[in-house]
């Protein structure tokens, strides 16, 4: 009886060992991610290598778990880092207590939040989970047209 | 009341005064009227457009904010009316038209009035696809606003302000039609001591301050109740704190008080955009001549064995040990010092750095103030300049000489002010005292300025802080006070002058002659009362407060100094005053930063700065004003009453009570306005928000 039982099980261990490999060789094989995928966020610039983002706070405003802290300063003409007169002199994520749920991204007026695919966030120290501006900040794009101080218009035509 | 007015708004029956304007009739009974020009301080001047309400047998809408009631008046609202609802969402997208939609960039974005209209009133979208007006921005106006032209909607709220209430029409609109800004004449700038509240009263991001630009969002900030510790007017204000910074000040209407305005000094001592001076964290010691950082213990340690060996050497002498306290200490403070130095150290050496003292007050004058100037109907200001020493007095004046009341102007005629009495008469110095004497003369003469103040019936006289230090001016002024108080006149007298929480220092016994709650130290009844809340007896001696207690240390009587948030040191001093802070055998100096006086001290404590603490100030009426910390102090630094308890009980004096609430109920017991504004409560019952 008790024999029988035990067959039956190797008999399944057995046809899966000749059967398709389901397991991924994590991390020289990657799986595609999809593409909503909300990971690790990234602070975009403009084409002309302008900071998108204008340090209006909204993100950290509309962050359920209150990760992001903005504080902003005035754009002048000699140190232009953002269109419009408002850029973001300290942008930091406490990566630790985002919950990765985007509104961050649904709140902001340019575009500049965006979460991607980046998940592999451990670290091996707890002080490496506050991001910083520089380590969100997209690189410069290499070829830099003259950046154009106008002013900022908003995407959205409508208002209210 | 016969006189009132009925009439329909929505279909509700309202009954208000004559006067009233249809706007106010609406707010009153929780209807509301959009509007942006419209400001219940201001003169209706009915731009904007947004307020038009439909009023039956009238054939065109009407502005509410300009147009006062009648009776049997049918208004109806956008609630009823879809001509009205129409008409305001027209004006609204008219008002958008080139106003530009960066409200994320905007510093006003989340406390803006035309954002939270169009939300409320205004249309979903816009049909102006066209390019919307650029300029160049910002532009200063002056040295603490700006303007951006592009985000104006010419509302003429900071123009009238100007011109009504702070009567400094420095700004105006220049150019016609689709042409026109707001802009200071040619070459000249909008350097008005109250410009800061133009930023606050504007409902769009136009104006802007040059020390707070771009520096927070509206919603991230705690406001927090304060007061503000500028000058002897008390107004009461909200401190906006992020992490754990100051970033600006707003007003916190109080009618009796400030009105809900600010001068620029207020407004503008908090200045993020500006390093601030660095912080004393540790206590210091002189040790081999040099300052030393110490531990909290030591330093205590040191400063009372260095008191007690002064205090307590052969003959025990009275005397020997004084105190300096600096303005913008609070009364809790003040009334500890004083307490521990009368009873501990047998001394009334009592000095208070901030101005004039509130002498006149114990001369039988009352407290005089925001709430006077409102009922006097003659004003008669005597070597007293409002505009520089308490602003907000002089929107105040420039208030009731607009309703009508009359101002005389004695001493310097040069002042602001003159330019708008009615009367003025140009003396200085021992000038100053023979003319009052002779307007006294002139009153029952009815001749000259006498017959002017004569002819009132509710008489203000404010004495300025030259003249109220000078004895004999001040005992002309009771005469001439006398003489006005006869035929039904009746008179306020009082001093416009002395730094912040002078009349408090007064108050709270901080004085070399007064005791707590205006008890003369050389009354044995009144000293009595207040050894008996103390169980301990007081030196029967008047101190030396000012210079004579800085010469006396020069000549070795006073051995010991301890000095509270002041820097005597920064003054000019004379040879000998100076010598006296030289030869101090013990000066214990408590201040939140460097000073001249702190490097030449024994101990030095890093004590907290005004932001830091909770207590209360009293403002030039003798009106208590508590407050509580906007920020907390840093690391290592402690409040001057914990100071002062720490050092008193190392001094092993026995103080039974240390906790401010009790510390409280015991000055309340010795001081009746204290004891009045004591019910817990924080400020004043108005809070109102912004304008909207």
């Amino acid at each position: 009886m008790f024999l029988i039982e035990l067959f039956r099980g190797m008999g399944i261990t057995l046809k899966h060992f000749f059967g398709k490999t389901i397991t991924i060789q994590y991390p020289e094989q990657r799986r595609p991610l999809y593409d909503r995928t909300r990971w690790r966020h990234i602070l975009r610039r403009h084409e002309n290598g302008l900071e998108r983002c204008i340090g209006c706070s909204l993100c950290a405003g509309s962050c359920p778990v209150h990760c992001i802290r903005v504080v902003a300063a005035e754009n002048t003409d000699a140190d232009r880092r953002s269109p419009g007169e408002r850029y973001a002199k300290t942008y930091e994520i406490n990566i630790l207590r985002c919950i990765f749920c985007g509104y961050c991204q649904d709140a902001c007026p340019t575009g500049a939040i965006v979460l991607r695919k980046d998940f592999e966030l451990a670290r091996d120290h707890r002080s490496k989970f506050l991001y910083t501006k520089e380590m969100l900040l997209e690189p410069k794009p290499a070829l830099q047209p003259v950046p154009e101080p106008q002013p900022l218009e908003m995407a959205s035509s409508t208002h209210g | 009341m016969a006189d009132m007015i009925t009439l329909t708004i929505d279909g509700r029956e309202i009954v208000v005064p004559p006067g009233t304007k249809i706007i106010e009739a609406a707010g009153s009974v929780g209807i509301e009227i959009p509007r942006f020009c419209y400001h219940p301080k201001l003169t209706p001047v009915a731009v904007c457009r947004c307020c038009l309400v439909e009023v039956e047998k009238v054939p065109k809408l009407i502005p509410a904010c300009a147009t006062p009631v009648s009776a049997g008046m049918v208004v109806r609202t956008r609630a009823t009316s879809e001509k009205v609802r129409k008409a305001q969402q027209g004006m609204i997208e008219f008002l958008l038209i080139n106003h530009p939609l960066d409200c994320p960039v905007c510093d006003k974005g989340g406390e803006c009035p035309l954002q939270d209209q169009t939300l409320a009133y205004g249309p979903g979208g816009t049909r102006f696809a066209e390019k919307k007006y650029h300029f160049k921005k910002p532009v200063p106006l002056g040295p603490h606003i700006l303007i951006d032209r592009e985000r104006c909607i010419l509302c003429l709220r900071c123009v009238q302000f100007q011109r009504e209430i702070a009567q400094h029409p420095q700004i105006s609109v220049t150019y016609r039609g689709r042409d026109s800004f707001i802009d200071t004449a040619p070459g000249r700038t909008l350097d008005s001591n109250f410009s800061g509240n133009t930023v606050e009263i504007c409902p769009v991001g136009a104006l802007t301050g040059r020390h707070y630009r771009f520096r927070a969002r509206p919603w991230e900030y705690e406001r927090k109740p304060s007061i503000c510790p500028e000058c002897a007017c008390g107004c009461n204000i909200y401190t906006h704190v992020r992490n754990g910074e100051i970033l600006r000040v707003a007003s916190r209407e109080n009618p009796l008080v400030d009105d809900g305005w600010l001068c620029d000094r207020g407004r503008f001592s908090v200045r993020p955009d500006e390093p601030a001076p660095p912080r004393l964290t540790t206590p210091l010691v002189r040790i081999n001549g040099r300052l030393m950082p110490v531990s909290w213990d030591g330093a205590l340690e040191f400063a009372t064995s260095a008191f007690r060996k002064i205090a307590q050497a052969p003959g025990r002498p009275e005397g020997v040990v004084g105190a300096i306290a600096g303005p913008s200490t609070t009364n809790e403070e003040l009334y500890l010092l004083g307490r521990i130095l009368r009873t501990s150290y047998s001394s009334n050496n009592l000095s208070f750095d901030g101005g004039a003292s509130s002498a006149l007050r114990s001369a039988g004058f009352a407290p005089v103030g925001a709430p006077d100037i409102d009922w006097a109907d003659t004003i008669l200001l005597i070597a007293s300049d409002p505009s520089r020493d308490l602003p907000i007095l002089d929107l105040r004046i420039k208030k009731a000489v607009r309703k009508g009341a009359r101002l005389a102007i004695l001493g310097n005629t040069s002042i602001e002010l003159a330019s708008l009495a009615a009367s003025t008469i140009q003396a200085a110095g021992t000038d100053l005292a023979r003319a009052i004497e002779e307007i006294a003369r002139n009153v029952p003469a009815q001749t000259g300025q006498g017959a002017f103040l004569s002819s009132g019936k509710r008489i203000v006289v404010a004495l300025g802080e030259t003249a109220s230090r000078d004895k004999t001016a001040v005992s002309e002024v009771g005469k001439l006070i006398s003489a006005l108080s006869k035929d039904g006149r009746e008179v306020r007298a009082g001093v416009f002058a002395g730094g912040t929480n002078a009349a408090g220092a007064v108050e709270m016994g901080f004085h070399p002659e007064y005791l707590p709650g205006l008890r003369r130290i050389d009354d044995v009844r009144a000293k009595a009362q207040v050894e008996a809340v103390w169980s301990a007896s007081v030196a029967a001696k008047a101190g030396l407060a000012g210079s004579s207690l800085l010469c006396s240390a020069a000549h070795g009587e006073v051995k010991a100094l301890y000095v509270m948030g002041a820097d005597p040191a920064s003054r000019s001093l004379t040879p000998e005053e100076r010598e006296g802070l030289k030869r101090l055998e013990c000066l214990v100096v408590t201040t939140d930063r460097m000073t001249k006086t702190a490097e030449m001290a024994h101990v030095v404590f890093p004590a907290a700065a005004f932001w830091e603490k909770t207590g209360s100030l009293t403002n030039v009426a003798v009106r208590v004003q508590r407050f509580e910390a906007a920020v907390p102090p840093p690391p290592g630094v402690k409040s001057d009453v914990d100071i002062l308890v720490s050092l008193a009980k190392a001094g092993c004096l026995p103080l039974s009570k240390e906790s401010p609430a009790d510390l409280a109920e015991e000055i309340a017991r010795l001081s009746e306005p204290y004891a009045r504004s004591f019910s817990g409560r924080t400020g004043s019952p108005a809070m109102s928000g912004r304008e909207g």
